[in-house]
């Protein structure tokens, strides 16, 4: 960099310089490589700050609101980061009163990483007692039955639990859901009361209102169980405990993540080693098919790879994975111009995580496939629905695909709704070209 | 006791038109998309979910203690600012949390396996990449006025009431980060010309 002008070109779009001092230094930085630079620099960088947009999870908010109004010292008031497990049907825990006591309004029981099982009567009829046997879900709660063992998925937002044996009662505000995943069903429960349990070989489904959804271990098809079927059941076969960690079996799938990077077929051969000696159902074994998925996928391999992906949503151990996995399916059945089954794997996906990570990207590529379909007014449908997912650079790219083609399909009957999704677009937020393109579409 | 945020949230100057009906959850109601996104900016991408909340709820504690004391003087959402840059400020002064944030940057850039569409989100992802990478290794305080400015919009004279310096140390302190990102940009930018 060596233009005199440089320093002053660091000025150039603030409030710094204006007017004729402005239109000069524009004209110059127009003609000279540093200059020009500079301003470009500035632009994209601007323009790539803003892409970023960090929108927060429903759970967290209601964490945040819980801990502020009950005066929470942020030092004190920790989230979970680690498993919990919360026990019924033993001594009462003096960890769950110190904890009650610093919120008692959120119920929310939170316990250290690391931390020893919480043990809670059922009997006693103390708050401290009721909290322990109680685990603030989502949405609601979930009041374990006598012995039960329940823990929540960590990273779930509190969205999932899982149940290892015994009873849980989950009560849900109307319109919400979370999933219970036991050895043989991941069941999602939408709103009301259910009671769900595990013993032995099955899973037992009692909707006593709302509406719940059922998978049996394996499938994505799932069993819908409305209020009043009080005997759903799901049978599944007896299934092993859950089996420890093989050490060489993490480091060989250590060994097979790091060559996904710079050598797809390495990382096949070594994810395929793994699946060969690893236990069945385990946390491992799906570890290694999601590898092995993107070593598929990388190596140009997209049948098998889309194969593996749905093999990973369904895994009973996969749940982690399998949102990114039913994305990564759908990206793959996208690109093989399979737009049907990208819809309905992209359906899976909104039953399974409504609101997770991938639901802006999720829209994006269904309203893509309605596009392509010549169907604009659902991809409208997409975006419109999307809107309170948070938004990604692609989903705003996405309204202006989806806002044009629909006044290129009927300019007069659809004028407001494609304004409606370029609206959106004008706030300074939004990168300046997808700005611009809004603006350009709302004059014609 | 007041805590160190706390003591530098009062060189900010808090709200008189307002001030009889803002209470701490109309407040929460009514900002904390907003709060949680200039958090996360702050921030930057590398940052882990569970630091923006943690935060942000640091953010809105420190604002229901500061509540009484808002005298209308800005408006609620450059308070917020004032608070929120101070809260991320302190939290940044520890150089091993910058450090942390620039190697998960790296990791981010390298790990592409976890990206939504890992070929195709890895190269949209570099210039982003480079743009936040440049952006951590600024002086946390004229990094923030850089996302004030840049990212988040704000007018030099609104930066300077939320933080509680003279104007003319906004500018500076952005002219110096500019400085750095473009120093960093330069190579990709030749050719392509505004």
């Amino acid at each position: 960099m060596t233009c005199a002008q440089l320093d002053r070109a660091l000025l150039l779009e603030s409030e710094q310089i204006s007017g004729e001092q402005a239109r000069v230094l524009f004209e110059h930085a127009a003609g000279c490589a540093d200059c020009g630079g500079v301003l470009a620099a500035i632009r994209t960088a601007r323009s790539a700050g803003r892409a970023h947009l960090p929108v927060a999870a429903l759970a967290a908010r209601a964490r945040i609101l819980a801990a502020v109004e009950g005066g929470g010292d942020p030092g004190i008031f920790q989230r979970w980061r680690g498993p919990l497990l919360v026990f019924a049907g033993a001594a009462a825990a003096v960890a769950i009163v110190e904890v009650s006591t610093v919120s008692p309004k959120t119920e929310v029981v939170a316990v250290p990483q690391q931390a020893a099982p919480i043990e809670a009567t059922r009997e006693t009829k103390t708050t401290a007692n009721a909290i322990a046997n109680t685990i603030a879900v989502a949405g609601g709660t979930a009041v374990l039955g006598k012995e039960a063992i329940a823990e929540l998925v960590p990273d779930s937002e509190l969205t999932a639990l899982s149940l290892s044996s015994g009873e849980l009662t989950i009560e849900l505000e109307a319109g919400r859901a979370i999933e219970v995943i036991t050895a043989g069903a991941r069941v999602k429960v939408i709103g009301g009361r259910t009671v769900i349990a595990h013993r032995g070989a099955k899973t037992e489904v009692q909707v006593v209102s709302g509406t719940a959804k059922a998978w049996p271990k394996g499938s994505l098809t799932p069993k819908v169980i409305v209020a009043g079927e009080t005997g759903a059941i799901i049978k599944v076969e007896e299934r092993e405990a859950p089996k420890p960690r093989a050490p060489n079996l993490d480091a060989a799938l250590k060994e097979a993540k790091a060559a996904l990077i710079t050598d797809a077929p390495r990382a096949a051969v070594l994810a395929e080693k793994v699946l060969d000696t690893v236990p069945k159902t385990t946390q491992q074994e799906a570890e290694a098919l999601v590898i092995l998925a993107d070593a598929e996928r990388r190596r140009g391999r997209l049948d098998a790879s889309a194969e593996l992906y749905a093999k990973v949503a369904a895994h009973p151990r996969g749940r982690s994975f399998a949102e990114e996995a039913l994305l990564q399916r759908a990206l793959i059945l996208a690109k093989t111009d399979q737009s049907d089954a990208v819809l309905a794997t992209l359906a899976i996906a909104a039953e399974q995580f409504p609101r997770g990570a991938t639901a802006p990207e999720r829209a994006a590529l269904a309203a893509e496939m309605y596009l392509a379909k010549k169907e604009p007014l659902r991809a409208a449908e997409e975006i419109e629905r999307a809107a309170s997912f948070g938004r990604s650079l692609k989903l705003l790219e996405k309204r202006v695909e989806v806002a044009r083609a629909l006044l290129a399909q009927d300019a007069a009957a659809h004028r407001a709704r494609a304004h409606s999704l370029l609206e959106a677009l004008l706030d300074p937020s939004t990168p300046q070209a997808l700005r611009i393109d809004a603006e350009t579409l709302l004059k014609k | 006791m007041v805590t160190e945020v706390e003591s530098r949230i009062g060189v900010v100057a808090p709200p008189v038109i307002e001030r009889q009906t803002l209470t701490i959850e109309r407040v929460f109601r009514e900002h904390f998309d907003h709060v949680y996104r200039i958090v996360g900016r702050l921030l930057g991408p590398s940052a882990s979910s569970l630091d923006v909340d943690d935060l942000t709820q640091q953010v809105f504690v420190a604002v229901n203690r500061a509540l009484p004391g808002f005298r209308g003087e800005s408006t609620v959402s450059t308070w917020l600012y004032g608070i929120a840059s101070n809260v991320v400020l302190t939290h940044l002064r520890g150089f091993r949390r910058q450090r942390r944030l620039r190697r998960e940057l790296d990791l981010a850039a390298a790990t592409p396996e976890h990206a939504r569409s890992p070929e195709q989100a890895y190269a949209e992802k570099q210039e982003l990449v480079l743009v936040w990478k440049r952006l951590l290794s600024v002086k946390p305080d004229k990094r923030i006025v850089y996302v004030l400015y840049e990212i988040e919009g704000l007018s030099g004279a609104e930066i300077a009431v939320a933080l509680g310096v003279p104007q003319a140390t906004v500018f500076t302190r952005l002219h110096h980060a500019r400085r750095e990102v473009a120093k960093a940009l330069l190579p990709l930018q030749r050719g392509r010309l505004p």
